[in-house]
């Protein structure tokens, strides 16, 4: 996972709606691929735009299960769904920090705050 | 040993200050910086010093600040002497100025500790902060400086300043 992404609740459910439009998708262009049957024949077979079929491939429309299972049929395909049990597997993303980073959260500071300096003569003299 | 007080310091340097004419840089010359890991377990006592270099250049005034902390346990000993962080920064101050020749040597240093310390300090704080910041030890900010400030105070007469602890350099940046 890139370094910017922040997980949070929120996040990680946006994650998981993503993957699964992307699950879904990749899903129906494999099976067109295995069929043969290009967008546009598809499209005919459901009476919709070609253009249609492309949004939904490319996640711009949303996918419904009612259409996945359609395009599915008129592909000879059908649906079955399954799942993935994350849970145990999100705890094992959790990071033990050392103690001693937990401890800098305290901060440590300092006998002497402000100027600790003396004037002295350089060593360049 | 030259002892000066604030006013006789004011004095020398305005005599290079008549010759400078507004031009200045300032910049990094050099700095490092070490740290231990993080603790925040026990205070820190942190130590430091600053040298003054003061020199002609073809044409201007030029002063290097080289200033160095560090931070020590409260009870270092033998056993573990080293400091939990150090930083050194040079610090470079370039005045243009017209006949830089003819400011004389205490001149330049009365110039080098009211006007070259008083300008490089401000950089000294932040980048000292800074580096002590990102290495994970709590900040550090040394306090802002002022002419009267307790650095320039000479032991042998707390209200002079001892001239002579500023050196002028034959060639300077």
């Amino acid at each position: 996972m890139s370094s910017w992404f922040r997980e949070t609740p929120q996040s990680l459910r946006f994650l998981a709606e993503e993957r699964a439009v992307l699950e879904a998708t990749e899903l129906v262009a494999e099976c067109l691929e295995r069929r043969d049957v290009t967008r546009t024949a598809l499209a005919e077979r459901l009476g919709i735009g070609r253009s249609e079929v492309t949004q939904r491939l490319s996640g711009k429309r949303n996918l419904t299960i009612k259409t996945l299972g359609a395009m599915l049929h008129e592909l000879g395909y059908r649906l079955r769904l399954d799942v993935e049990d994350v849970a145990t597997e999100r705890k094992s993303h959790d990071v033990a920090f050392p103690a001693a980073i937990l401890g800098l959260q305290a901060g440590s500071h300092y006998t002497n705050t402000g100027t600790a300096l003396r004037l002295i003569k350089s060593d360049a003299a | 040993m030259s002892l000066y007080t604030q006013d006789e310091l004011d004095d020398l340097a305005r005599g290079a200050l008549e010759h400078l004419t507004g031009q200045l840089v300032v910049r990094t010359a050099e700095a490092s910086f070490t740290s231990r890991f993080p603790r925040s377990d026990f205070e820190l006592e942190v130590k430091g010093n600053l040298s003054l270099d003061v020199g002609r250049t073809r044409d201007g005034l030029g002063v290097l600040g080289t200033f160095k902390l560090s931070a020590v346990a409260p009870e270092a000993d033998e056993s573990d002497p080293d400091a939990q962080w150090s930083v050194e920064v040079k610090l470079q101050g370039l005045w243009h100025a017209r006949e830089p020749e003819a400011v004389t040597d205490d001149q330049l240093r009365a110039f080098a500790v009211k006007v070259g310390m008083m300008t490089l300090f401000p950089y000294a704080r932040a980048h000292v902060q800074a580096a002590v910041v990102a290495s994970g030890w709590a900040p550090l900010t040394l306090d802002v400086l002022t002419n009267n400030a307790e650095l320039l105070r000479s032991p042998d007469d707390p209200e002079r300043v001892e001239l002579d602890l500023i050196t002028v350099q034959a060639s300077l940046g």
